[in-house]
């Protein structure tokens, strides 16, 4: 049985009855492997079979020894954000406002003070909203979340894995003595959480966190714990996940900023898997999150947004926060109909004026994302491209396109001056290319809109086969499909032996 | 021998992991040019910690102290001199 969606293991071949047959040899081959945990095979008449396999994490863990390498990562980003606090020579931070190591991917400098402040307001009242009063912070650093929400909490707990980190924010909470009595700060792993009881806070955070955590089995483990000891009614907000599905588009985005004027588009794009391959960083699907309610009963639903703000810089383009509700709810969805923004490409004029003239929810689905759409149009443009031209060359050619898209921030302020409706944004459908749906629902007062479910685009299938990259394990996961395709080998006759084995998080459940 | 040869060593490492096989004079830039990413940082500090016993919540960080071979070996250099005074 699947410890994590609860599934027994699914045999799937293709519609050719001669390999469906043989597939099943190979399926039960496969699934007798310790390492495999569930599996399933395509046939293509060309290749023969390819084999989709989800890892046992445990098997990743002690017998190729993936829990060493995990201490190791934690410890090394441990050590990274304490070597942020030792920079040499930098003028002294506003009290809850100490960004230090908060530096671009693109221009190695620190995030300009206005951007982050903006940042910080958004990130401080989507948690507000959330009306916590006894909060479990999971990497609190500096404390500048903690500096905006704890006046409002009765109980605050931080913990951070940096203890330089906490050192600076003690001193900054001597300034504010009003905290004293209900603040406490703890040097803590975030997979760590003592002896606290169930149900013993209603929220917990962790916000800006995740992406140092060492692989998707970490962070299932941590979101039980934060899950378990969050009380009914109340959440789990996971703020500033980088997207797995933008993680492509992001590199190259880096790249294409980074790169030499001269390089060909063909050293580019090798410089972009690169960089995907070689990211220390994990980043996650919001279809991971999605399915939180399908493994923990106590989880009733989850909400995945992209971050809102004005400021055009990585945090905002390339993250999402996913707010996971824990308790039974015995609310009914709202049910909308979504029209397909690519169908009219409507302007931010068009959608104004169907607020005006509505009176019933509605929805537009694959928003083109105005804050995206340059990086998304020279990312599809790369691989189609030229390989000959230059960087320089590409950029020009890059240069040309008009957008059409819209902000997603544009749409929050028209809410605002359009009084009547509230809107909802999604990123629940998982797209590359950034998209976003949105909900226009008219407010009522004796309705609390803003919290009810609401059925969103699904993400399709193929985006739901991988959860999470795999920073710094390119090695074992390596040794994995070796030792499986060995096994293949020594148990299955030569033609039947899979061409390929891919990992994958976890395996569609249609039959397509 | 702890040096300068084992420091080249180290980075070279670091560089081939980005399978970055131009040759590397001592004093190329490694972290401003972004040859090297801000987490490799981290490698060549715990390096530093771990061969030459330099401690950066001493002595304090900059970029600018590991940002080539010849600034690593000038910051062990400079570090060891204090510990020996």
């Amino acid at each position: 049985m699947d410890k994590r969606t609860g599934n027994s293991r699914v045999a799937r071949a293709s519609d050719n009855q001669l390999a469906t047959g043989h597939a099943e040899n190979v399926l039960k081959v496969l699934s007798a492997y310790p390492g495999v945990l569930e599996a399933a095979v395509l046939f293509d008449t060309r290749d023969g079979f390819i084999a989709f396999v989800v890892p046992n994490d445990d098997y990743l863990d002690d017998v190729l020894g993936r829990k060493n390498s995990e201490s190791m990562i934690i410890n090394r980003w441990q050590k990274a954000v304490d070597l942020t606090q030792f920079v040499k020579g930098t003028a002294p931070y506003p009290v809850g406002l100490n960004t230090q190591g908060w530096n671009s991917a693109y221009t190695g400098q620190e995030i300009p003070r206005n951007e982050m402040r903006e940042w910080l307001q958004v990130s401080a009242d989507e948690i507000l909203r959330l009306a916590p009063k006894v909060l479990y912070e999971i990497g609190c650093g500096t404390g500048m979340l903690l500096m905006q929400i704890a006046p409002s909490c009765d109980r605050y707990a931080g913990v951070d894995f940096s203890p330089a980190t906490l050192a600076k924010l003690r001193e900054q909470l001597q300034s504010v003595p009003s905290l004293a009595g209900k603040v406490e700060v703890i040097e803590r792993r975030a997979d760590d959480f003592g002896s606290l009881d169930c149900n013993s806070f209603d929220t917990v955070v962790m916000n800006s966190v995740i992406f140092y955590f060492p692989n998707l089995a970490y962070l299932s483990d941590v979101l039980e714990k934060a899950i378990n000891v969050v009380k009914p009614g109340g959440h789990v907000y996971v703020g500033d996940v980088l997207s797995l599905h933008l993680l492509p588009v992001f590199a190259s985005s880096i790249e294409l900023f980074l790169g030499d004027d001269e390089l060909s588009v063909a050293g580019l794009r090798e410089q972009i898997r690169r960089r995907v391959k070689l990211q220390p960083w994990l980043f996650v699907s919001p279809a991971f999150f999605l399915s939180l309610p399908h493994r923990f009963s106590k989880v009733s639903r989850v909400e995945i947004r992209p971050r809102l703000g004005r400021a055009s810089n990585e945090v905002t383009g390339y993250r999402f926060n996913a707010i996971i509700h824990v308790g039974h709810s015995d609310e009914s969805a709202l049910e909308v109909a979504f029209e397909d923004w690519t169908e009219r490409e409507l302007s931010l004029q068009d959608i104004r004026t169907m607020m005006r003239q509505r009176t019933e929810a509605f929805g537009i689905m694959r928003i083109r994302n105005r804050r995206l759409e340059k990086d998304v149009n020279a990312f599809e443009r790369i691989w189609p491209a030229d390989a000959s031209l230059t960087t320089a060359e590409f950029k020009h050619q890059c240069a040309e396109y008009v957008m059409s898209g819209i902000h997603p921030q544009d749409l929050i302020e028209l809410s605002k001056e359009e009084s009547g409706f509230e809107i909802q944004l999604s990123w629940a459908a998982c797209r590359p290319d950034g998209s976003y749906d949105a909900v226009f629902s008219p407010v009522r007062p004796s309705q609390f809109q803003s919290t009810r479910r609401i059925l969103w685009p699904k993400p399709e299938p193929a985006d739901l086969l991988c959860f999470a990259n795999a920073p710094g394990q390119e090695k074992y996961r390596a040794q994995l499909i070796e030792s499986i395709l060995t096994h293949c080998r020594q148990n299955l006759p030569l033609d039947l032996v899979p061409r390929d084995v891919t990992l994958v998080d976890m395996l569609p459940r249609t039959s397509n | 021998m702890k040096g300068k040869a084992e420091i080249r060593e180290f980075v070279q490492g670091l560089l081939t992991n980005y399978g970055d096989d131009e040759p590397l004079a001592n004093g190329d830039s490694l972290l401003l040019s972004g040859r090297l990413q801000s987490i490799d940082a981290v490698e060549i500090i715990m390096f530093l910690e771990q061969t030459f016993g330099i401690d950066f919540a001493q002595i304090g960080f900059d970029k600018e102290l590991i940002d080539s071979v010849d600034a690593i070996d000038a910051t062990v250099q400079t570090t060891m001199n204090c510990k020996k005074e």
